[in-house]
């Protein structure tokens, strides 16, 4: 019988490395039923027949695959006390000046000193490996329902290293999709990334509005 | 993949025509069109000085949400070193497959 269900596995066999631990994790989840059914009154998944070394090596069986459905459930317990971690970041942008409006190619770019200042240190976790910030320009016009550039970005790996300023220009180009620039008004949001030690990554933010550029080029 | 929109800051896993191997980087540019409600993505890696228009097809500027397989939304550690350690060390995976094979031949 199992024999016949590795043979059906493997006729499957697409990419060798996944599908070799797909079955491997498989087997002893099968071995462990099996056992439990051809032993009928028994509920117990301890009662398999004995029968020289296939004691031995049932019994590894069970031992590793609790062993690893615990390991899996206190991680998951573990990740979750990350959860009603309480942050309370504190964040202002500021746009100190527009160093150039011009068109190029066929759309509209701009050119920006930032004031960029935060402290983002209570978002620190013992689960928290570095939190990968951004401040993007986000704007519509009337082709585009949304747009979001990513104007200046930081990765922040200590707590030590959340309280900053950046007085800075644009690190990226600020190019519009079109010639939509010219007295548009626009946010700026920074965004951070928690990047984990282990599992769900998650995202927070915070917007600041009434920015406007320039009505002419220059 | 999940139906929600691409937004910039995520992690996304891309496929350019003409390349085999997905490449795993950020998003940097979103533009929604308001009439078809089509995206235009711009990727760039983080470590990476300039976008990754010189990674896509020629002629191409955006990614489109075809392009996109894939969205990153955690972090496994070591998770990956199994199929690392099997692709670089190919005995490994025959090893695996002989153990298996002990298994059927001494299982009833």
């Amino acid at each position: 019988m199992f024999l016949k269900w590795l043979i059906m596995r493997s006729w499957s066999l697409k990419s060798p490395c996944i599908e070799i631990l797909q079955i491997l994790v498989e087997i002893p989840l099968i071995k462990i039923h099996s056992s439990v059914v051809s032993v009928a009154p028994s509920f117990s998944v301890q009662a398999f027949r004995l029968e020289g070394m296939h004691t031995f090596l049932y019994r590894l069986n069970a031992v590793l695959s609790f062993a690893l459905l615990a390991l899996a459930a206190i991680c998951i317990a573990a990740s979750m006390t990350d959860m009603i971690h309480k942050s309370n970041p504190s964040v202002d942008i500021k746009v100190l000046k527009f160093d150039g409006l011009r068109e190029i190619y066929g759309n509209d770019e701009a050119r920006v000193a930032l004031n960029i200042s935060a402290d983002l240190s209570s978002i620190f976790s013992w689960n928290t490996k570095q939190l990968f910030v951004f401040v993007a320009a986000e704007y519509t016009t009337p082709k585009n329902s949304w747009n979001q550039i990513s104007l200046w970005d930081s990765i922040i790996t200590a707590k030590e290293d959340a309280v900053f300023q950046a007085l800075e220009y644009n690190k990226y180009a600020f190019i519009d999709q079109g010639k939509n620039f010219r007295g548009l008004s626009f946010n700026l949001t920074m965004y951070w990334h928690v990047m984990p030690k282990t599992t769900m990554m998650y995202i927070g933010s915070k917007s600041f509005t009434g920015f406007k550029f320039p009505d002419n080029y220059f | 993949m999940g139906s929600a929109p691409v937004r910039a800051g995520e992690i996304v896993v891309y496929n350019v025509d003409g390349r085999d191997i997905p490449i795993v980087h950020r998003v940097i540019q979103v533009h929604q069109d308001r009439d078809s409600g089509e995206v235009a993505i711009l990727t760039k890696g983080d470590n990476n000085e300039y976008d990754d228009r010189g990674l896509y097809a020629e002629d191409q500027m955006w990614l489109d949400r075809e392009h996109i397989m894939g969205r990153s939304v955690g972090f496994l550690p070591y998770f990956g070193w199994a199929t690392i350690l099997m692709t670089e060390r190919p005995f490994l995976k025959f090893i695996l497959l002989g153990v298996l094979a002990l298994l059927v031949i001494i299982s009833d």
